[in-house]
């Protein structure tokens, strides 16, 4: 019979590279990614053996292994630890013993050894290169992290979570760095863990100067991991190494005396495993020769294991509001358990708000009660029979599923119905399971994306061919809520956080404010709002050249903000809000303003408007986005280079975004970025104009009106308003805009005026013919088959297979009549 | 029922509070809005849980958040005083002795 291993590593690659290599000799893999999710593991899957690292979040190997010795099913089960955390002379008897076993044996067992330094693994190994891919992956995702934590420790909150979490991901990259032989990469993560790890033990303290070294630290890690990528000569990191020995030096003198040798390991690492009476490396690799056949005395835990517990029950009780409610009162409950023979171990209060806050007629509270397994589960069922039904309920068996008493685990009130919690008592619970995910490539969903929204256009050419009556059938409309959630679904799927596109910017401005010697704050709000990812890669560029620009030509020298009454830093603002269906990015920063008679100048001069052009003061700050534009009176390498904001706006036009400057003299600019939610559906209003169909995205539309003679008043030759109780609305004749002959075009009377609203025009009456329907389209890009228009949002194939023009209401409104329609780069 | 306080006298030093003998979730309304004025004069705040012969969840979970309110956050002394038998009982059987600031052994009792 095959043996089964369970692998525990934080890391998807090394888990990835731990089951090619394994199952590659005929050994069956499972994997978790954290100890608490290999301990669930061990009891579902009952493994011959069991692989875990050391550093993990959650809970970590050690506490992985004494709480699996705690469990004397798995007292017999083997346990091999992979960790980069040993100290040097462990690693010298690995390597000794290694040195000895021939070639064949150390591929056959590379899984043994965790990343070897200077030996990558085979690269002949089919698929490495795709647990490569993710290993990457792995670095970004730990960089950010790193960043994250780093510029919180910046901020001032150096908290021990903090600290370790920095930790975690810089030792993670080594970790890979080592397994795929990215030794340059692996020297520098490890100095740079080196120092993490006393800062981690409170040796070297947090405070601002080391922060600044461990920030530029990060900017060399980041550059490392970028040559390891593409294949690149590695960054000059010697001075930074000096810095980050220096460090220790002073330090953590007394600490980092071993720590000499190239790759020197951490010292705390072998204390903890002494605690343990640990001595790993050696016999792991030694059994490894007659594999699972050797003694389990070697990683003995016995002076570790907690008590026995008795066998009995767990009882974890957490009224809802409606058990306080009308008189009940969980206190008698409790004493009757009491009565039973059980006592409470545990009372979480975690989730008690200020006193100020509290409802008193609401609980707080989550009891954890012991009974004795002497007490029929029916008789303890029969105690919560009149609880409300949405109290949290947990009745557990502790012999069959021991399960440490979470003594602060914030349980969720509510959160599970009794009738739910009836389950077999002994079943692992699932509300517990860590949120596990998994990686799909991006094409992938991509495919799932486009189906669906085939289904969507197939779902409506159904309902089209249908007769009315077959239309109003309960299934139709089922079948279209269920295609509607499941694009939800599929769109969410796509949904990212936009922290990633604005985890770039501190490096970033780190880098800028060494060019121009200015001194800028970063304050980020909204980093959690979720965006369709193909808008989040192509927001990138538009955000770096707007922190450019506000860096460069925003913020002024510190002499000339202190003479303006500021503060001698910049502030530079960096947010995004979920408006509607449009993600709205706001780079604002408290510089100089636009200074708008330079700029108009500037334009003169270039030649991109005449003379005497009247214009407002919003079209002149718009003309720093006019292609060619560039007001920097040297060109510097930093905004300048001849491409100015026009690439902004440009960039995000594309997206089917606008963007919009606000500018205040002397008190600073703010960009504004407003974005699509998703690139692929809309709901949309049907409109009819002179026997063509056109549709209007339906989150626009305010109300429709059949306007009355009268109601309609010209005010101009070119203008028109609608009286609309009591007001008077700008209207906009559709017919107007699309040069429908006068022969075809309707009187006011006979058209719908559908007012719109859009942010840069407040509302404005569109008027078409008629209304068709509503109805979910498909955008199909005009872009990719035509080119952008600007008025145009897109095209979509309607339910018979016509083809309609989807309307861009912020810039048909917003842009005089003559100019929509035009190509988007001709625009002004 | 707790006797009203005295919120006329300026910078009152004590501020004494009286539980109820049953201290059911009805209770616990009157019990809060007692317990943040006196956190808010911020003075010692004592209770008297003399008479307590019964106490229930919402009364218990608002001794624990004003004791938070008090000692972590104003830096105010707050004392639960001649505990009766069955409060310290109830207390203690529900591993909150140290979260209401009662003394760890049952010699206080009176």
């Amino acid at each position: 019979m095959t043996k089964l291993i369970l692998t525990v590593d934080d890391s998807a690659s090394m888990r990835m590279l731990l089951k090619a290599s394994l199952t590659a000799q005929g050994f069956r893999i499972e994997g978790a990614e954290d100890g608490q999710h290999g301990l669930e593991r061990m009891h579902a899957v009952k493994p011959d053996l069991l692989i875990t690292d050391i550093n993990m979040p959650k809970m970590d190997g050690f506490e992985l292994i004494e709480a699996v010795r705690g469990v004397p099913e798995f007292r017999g089960t083997p346990i091999l630890v992979l960790s980069t955390e040993f100290s040097d002379d462990k690693k010298a008897r690995a390597q000794r013993r290694r040195d000895r076993l021939d070639h064949q044996a150390i591929r056959r067992r590379e899984a043994g050894r965790r990343h070897p330094p200077g030996l990558p693994v085979s690269t002949g190994d089919e698929g490495l290169d795709e647990i490569q891919a993710i290993f990457f992956e792995e670095c970004a995702e730990g960089l950010a992290a790193a960043e994250q934590g780093l510029s919180a420790m910046a901020a001032g909150n150096a908290s021990p979570e903090t600290i370790a979490s920095v930790f975690r991901a810089v030792h993670s990259i080594k970790g890979g760095s080592g397994a795929f032989g990215h030794t340059a990469l692996l020297a520098f993560s490890h100095r740079f863990e080196n120092v993490l790890d006393e800062v981690r033990g409170g040796i070297i303290p947090p405070d601002a100067a080391v922060t600044g070294i461990m920030l530029g630290a990060f900017d060399i890690l980041s550059d490392h991991v970028a040559a390891a990528l593409s294949g690149d000569a590695p960054p000059a990191d010697a001075a930074m190494l000096a810095q980050l020995d220096l460090l220790l030096a002073a330090k953590g003198a007394g600490l980092a005396g071993d720590a000499a040798g190239t790759i020197p390991a951490p010292a705390s690492a072998p204390d903890e495993m002494d605690a343990l009476g640990f001595t790993p490396v050696a016999a792991a690799i030694g059994g490894w020769d007659d594999p699972f056949d050797f003694e389990p005395v070697v990683v003995q835990l016995d002076d570790a294991l907690p008590e026995e517990e008795a066998p009995g029950w767990t009882v974890r009780f957490g009224p809802s509001r409606a058990a306080l409610a009308n008189g009940g009162e969980p206190v008698l409950l409790l004493r009757e358990l009491e009565r039973m023979g059980g006592r409470i171990i545990d009372t979480d209060m975690s989730g008690l708000p200020p006193l100020r806050d509290l409802d008193p007629e609401d609980s707080y509270c989550v009891w954890t009660i012991a009974l004795p397994g002497t007490v029929a589960e029916e008789d303890i069922r029969e105690c919560f029979d009149f609880v409300a039904p949405d109290s949290l309920l947990d009745i557990v068996a502790t012999a069959a599923a021991p399960e440490p008493v979470p003594a602060s685990a914030p349980p969720p009130l509510a959160a599970e119905p009794v009738a739910e919690a009836a389950a077999p008592a002994a079943e692992a619970r699932p509300g517990d399971a860590p949120a596990q995910t998994i990686r799909v490539d991006l094409a992938k969903l991509d495919q799932l994306l486009n189906l669906v929204g085939e289904l969507v256009i197939r779902g409506s050419i159904l309902s089209d061919r249908l007769a009315p009556a077959d239309q109003e059938r309960v299934e139709l409309p089922q079948l279209a809520r269920l295609t509607r959630q499941i694009q939800d679904n599929v769109m969410s799927l796509r949904a990212q956080p936009i922290r990633q596109a604005f985890s770039r910017v501190p490096r970033m401005l780190r880098d800028l404010m060494a060019a121009t010697g200015k001194t800028v704050v970063l304050e980020t709000s909204g980093e959690t709002t979720e965006v369709d990812k193909g808008v989040l890669e192509k927001i990138g560029d538009p955000l770096t050249h707007m922190i450019r620009n506000a860096v460069d030509h925003g913020i002024e020298p510190a002499e000339e903000r202190l003479a303006a009454g500021k503060p001698a830093e910049g502030t530079i603002r960096l947010s995004a809000e979920q408006r509607g269906a449009r993600i709205v990015v706001r780079v604002s920063d408290d510089g100089r303003g636009i200074d708008r008679a330079r700029v108009r100048a500037k334009a003169i001069e270039k030649g991109i408007v005449s003379a005497d052009a009247v214009l407002s003061d919003e079209e002149i700050d718009n003309l720093i986005c006019a292609p060619g534009f560039s007001t920097a009176e040297t060109i510097s390498n930093i905004s300048g280079r001849g491409v100015g904001m026009d690439v902004v706006r440009s960039n995000v036009e594309a997206l089917g975004g606008r963007v919009e400057i606000h500018s205040v003299p002397g008190a600073g600019t703010a960009f504004v970025m407003a974005l699509p939610l998703t690139l692929a559906i809309l709901d949309g209003m049907i409109v009819r104009l002179a026997d063509q169909r056109f549709v209007l995205p339906l989150a626009n539309v305010v109300e429709t009106i059949r306007p009355q003679p009268g109601q309609v008043k010209p005010i101009s030759p070119c203008s028109e308003v609608i009286e609309l109780r009591g007001a008077y609305l700008p209207i906009r004749r559709a017919s107007d805009m699309f040069g429908i002959p006068a022969a075809l075009r309707r009187a006011p009377e006979q058209s719908v005026i559908i007012i719109v609203e859009s942010d840069a025009s407040g509302l404005v009456g569109l008027m078409v013919d008629t209304i068709e329907n509503r109805r979910e389209v498909v955008i199909k890009n005009l872009e990719d088959n035509l080119y952008p228009i600007r008025g145009l949002g897109g095209a979509t194939i309607l339910g018979d297979g016509s083809i309609a023009l989807i309307l861009d209401i912020d810039a048909i409104v917003a842009t005089p009549g003559t100019h929509i329609f035009t190509p988007k780069g001709l625009a002004a | 029922m707790p006797q009203p306080p005295d919120t006329d006298a300026p910078g009152a030093p004590v501020d004494m509070l009286t539980l109820p003998v049953h201290g059911t979730t009805a209770t616990a309304e009157e019990l809060r809005i007692r317990l943040v004025l006196a956190c808010d004069r911020g003075g010692d705040i004592e209770i008297d849980a003399s008479e307590v012969e019964s106490v229930g969840q919402a009364v218990l979970q608002l001794l624990v958040a004003a004791r938070a309110e008090a000692e972590t956050r104003n830096g105010q002394r707050f004392a639960i005083t001649h505990p009766s038998p069955a409060f310290v009982e109830r207390v203690a059987a529900c591993r909150l002795t140290a979260l209401v600031g009662l003394p760890d052994e049952e010699d206080s009792a009176p």
